[in-house]
């Protein structure tokens, strides 16, 4: 590919001898949507912070727009262009959404005041959230944190944009709402990374899947082909299945105790 | 058969075995705003190992915790023995014969192995199960169980859990993702354990992350998406398309066909 | 010589303050709750023996029977129903209810009483007697006051080490959730647990009320800033520890005041100050590492 925007080379991060990501190499390009799955304690919200700088690096080496940012802390990568959401959506909630989305355009983003208000607009137009500006954010919905969080995310005016389980427990009209605010920051040219367990979300708008296991991955291209992938099918749904899947049927379930250990 | 099989089908096939011993009826969770189950029904028979599948995020745990009264729903019942307990706190539930063991051991990490089997059987029914047997069944429990259950492994740790609930003498076994964290030899030794358990008599709802490992072992599945129920049925029922489409919530969603031809 | 005998008269003083510190340390080891009131209780209780006397006349010592258990029941029912409403809110919440409770205490008590020091009679002469072993003094009292804690520290170590209750106390102090699957009512078990911590703490204050002078304002002026620190030095979570923090704290104060007649509190503080600097843990810690 062209210049990659983000760029991961042998990144490795151990928690004593635990490893929560093993020797990855990942290259995504500008204007990118990729998807990343996996099974909890696989390593994917500990790659966001490898990436947004929550994280403290390991091993390895990781560059986003051309400079190395390994050594940056998670502020300073935020002003270079990386942002992100939280899995719990935790608003201020004294202050209203138009004033939760400034702080992080002026915080986040580094904008001084004349800028940081368009900014915080535009994020607000984009989510479909204008129209709850002055609404303090302790009153908001579920659906409606969910945006207002990806609006505090995108008042820093990301080049890339890091969304972490954002469409967990949502109704369907609501998870197609917010796919579509995905798609239409995407047009806008922002480089998306979204990790999620709901599957269909990410499959209507990501152009390529990763599935991150153990700290490894273990499958990335075209959505479809890589959840037919074995090695991906077994990660989610255990030997048996997979290997039914790839031709034959599931046995009947023998009482364990006739089963002898492989 | 194709799609996934509704309850009454699947309860028709069972209703042979008499009353359902537990069951929830059209349960509505929520996690703060967030909702976690969708008008859940399920029911569970007398000696049945009726296992719960899904995605991390489908709500898995939180059904088997709201059944064992750590989590009140937003709406619906839960059942035993026919009458409702949907009001009743966990030390009751426990009372009646409901023991979770819970997600993560959640073993009293300051207190010996014996001890912990001991407070286990505190508030115990009458019942076969007592902390002897226990010890018969795991060997080396006996000799090392002055040991503080913090020092012992995960596996370990897990059957010592396991020890702690079935010393209450349950009638129904709740077990939460049994597997977390455990080397697959592990897994299948402690799942190895079921038969004994279900031989006294005990029925057994499990939570299970483990897809495979959970068709092996049970006798019922019922797979969650989102909150809400995919799929219900006996494993010998249902092809390996249909669980791994309930799984993703994807139609179609591999090149395979429902009957797994090619990949 | 006159430092042995500081030394032997804070090991002495040790005990009595172990007993103030123990309520204290299981309240929070166990239902996580600092409970400021703490100090106020023992008070509380001395003044309440002295009513007792004063109303029924029984000997001294009886009132310690009397008065005791009340208050071990006072703990069972506050607990069920003010702090455990607190602790449904949150920290902050509990932490001011027994702040309040340590205002509403004082005041009454300075409503009812007077602001004047108020000492219970030991009228027997034992109790104020005293023996010599060489050229140190050891009175009576205090070295009964220490037997009696220690005696109460082993009692309650040995009752959490091998009772039913106890047990089940070490339990939810782990795993509140993890009980309740088991079958324990964990509000039942920490009404106990603050019933053994008010209880003790009166012993202590009564104690206390025999071998010094109780005014209102004792206990948070005095009591619960030398329970906090005998805490601290000892560690959480033992009552060893406590035993031991205890002593630390009174030895240091009578080698403070041996070296300067006012800097007996002071000596005590600096000793708290400096473990808490150099082992916040506490001289003995909890578990052994795993």
């Amino acid at each position: 590919m062209t210049d990659p925007l983000l760029a991961l080379d042998h990144v490795t991060k151990r928690f004593g001898r635990v490893v929560i990501a093993e020797d990855l190499s990942l290259a995504v390009g500008p204007g990118d949507v990729v998807g990343i799955v996996g099974p909890n304690g696989a390593g994917k919200t500990s790659l966001f912070g490898l990436i947004s700088g929550d994280l403290p690096p390991g091993a390895g080496e990781i560059r986003f727009a051309g400079r190395t940012v390994t050594k940056l802390d998670a502020a300073a990568r935020s002003r270079l262009g990386i942002g992100r959401t939280y899995q719990v959506p935790r608003p201020f909630g004294d202050m209203t959404v138009f004033e939760n989305v400034l702080v992080a355009a002026q915080q986040g983003g580094g904008l001084r005041r004349r800028a940081s208000y368009p900014a915080a607009v535009g994020a607000l137009e984009r989510t479909g959230m204008a129209g709850q500006a002055n609404v303090p954010a302790e009153r908001l919905g579920l659906l409606q944190r969910k945006r207002l969080e990806l609006a505090r995310a995108l008042a820093t005016q990301p080049a890339l944009l890091l969304l972490d389980e954002v469409a967990g427990g949502l109704t369907d009209p609501e998870v197609a709402q917010l796919v579509e605010i995905v798609r239409g920051v995407n047009a806008e040219g922002t480089t998306v990374i979204w990790i999620e367990h709901v599957v269909r979300a990410l499959t209507a708008v990501v152009s390529r899947l990763i599935c991150l296991a153990g700290g490894k991955f273990v499958g990335d291209g075209e959505p479809a082909a890589v959840l037919a992938e074995p090695a991906v099918r077994e990660v989610f749904l255990g030997t048996e299945v997979t290997a039914a899947l790839a031709g034959g049927s599931l046995e009947a379930p023998a009482p364990d105790g006739e089963r002898s250990e492989p | 058969m194709s799609g996934p099989q509704g309850a009454g089908e699947a309860a028709g096939e069972r209703q042979g075995t008499g009353a359902p011993l537990l069951e929830v009826r059209d349960l509505v969770v929520h996690h703060g705003q967030l909702r976690a189950l969708d008008a859940i029904s399920l029911r569970v028979f007398p000696g049945e190992v009726y296992a719960i599948i899904g995605a991390n995020g489908a709500g898995k745990s939180t059904l088997l915790r709201t059944i064992a009264g750590l989590h009140r729903p937003t709406a619906g019942s839960v059942l035993f023995d026919g009458t409702d307990v949907t009001g009743l706190r966990p030390e009751r539930r426990a009372g009646r014969g409901i023991v979770m063991v819970p997600e993560g051991r959640r073993l009293f990490e300051s207190l010996s192995v014996e001890e912990n089997l001991q407070v286990g059987a505190t508030f115990a029914r009458q019942g076969p199960w007592t902390i002897e047997r226990v010890y018969e069944m795991f060997g080396w429990m006996r000799e090392r169980r002055k040991q503080l259950s913090g020092q012992l492994s995960g596996g370990e740790q897990q059957t010592v859990a396991i020890g702690r609930a079935l010393v209450a003498n349950p009638r129904v076994l709740l077990l939460d993702e049994l597997s977390l964290g455990l080397a697959p030899v592990v897994v299948q030794r402690i799942y190895g354990m079921l038969p004994q358990i279900l031989a006294t008599g005990l029925t057994v709802l499990l939570v299970e992350q483990d897809v495979s490992q959970a068709l092996r072992v049970a006798s019922h599945i019922h797979c969650l998406l989102e909150g809400r129920t995919t799929l219900e049925g006996r494993p010998a029922d249902v092809t390996a398309g249909q669980v791994e489409a309930a799984y993703f919530g994807l139609a179609g969603a591999a090149p395979a066909g429902p009957h797994g031809e090619g990949s | 010589m006159a430092w042995v005998n500081a030394v032997i008269q804070g090991v002495l003083a040790g005990g009595l303050y172990a007993l103030f510190a123990c309520g204290l340390s299981l309240m929070f080891g166990v239902m996580k709750v600092v409970n400021l009131a703490h100090g106020d209780l023992a008070v509380l209780a001395g003044y309440f023996a002295i009513g007792v006397i004063a109303v029924t006349h029984v000997p001294v010592l009886w009132s310690f029977v009397i008065v005791v258990p009340l208050m071990a029941v006072l703990g069972y029912l506050v607990q069920r129903t003010i702090l455990q409403g607190a602790l449904d809110r949150s920290v902050l919440t509990t932490l001011m209810v027994t702040f309040g409770l340590s205002v509403v205490i004082e005041n009454g008590l300075l409503q009812f009483e007077t602001a004047n020091t108020r000492g219970i009679g030991t009228d027997l002469a034992l109790l104020t007697d005293s023996f010599s072993v060489g050229s140190i003094q050891i009175g009576y009292l205090p070295l009964l006051i220490f037997v009696v804690a220690v005696v109460v520290l082993l009692g309650l170590q040995y009752f959490l080490s091998g009772s039913r209750y106890g047990r089940l106390i070490r339990a939810v102090a782990d795993d509140k959730e993890a009980a309740q699957l088991a079958g324990a009512d964990y509000r039942h078990v920490f009404g106990i647990a603050a019933a053994i911590a008010f209880g003790t703490v009166a012993l202590a204050g009564i104690a206390y009320g025999m071998s010094s002078q109780l005014d209102p304002t004792a206990g948070t002026d005095t009591i619960l800033l030398f329970a906090f620190a005998a805490v601290v030095i000892g560690g959480l979570g033992s009552l060893w520890g406590t035993l031991l923090g205890g002593v630390v704290l009174g030895v240091a104060q009578q080698i403070g005041a041996q070296i300067n007649i006012s800097d007996e509190v002071l000596a005590g503080y600096i000793v708290f100050l400096a473990i808490l600097v150099l082992r916040p843990q506490g001289l003995i810690s909890r578990r052994a590492p795993s």
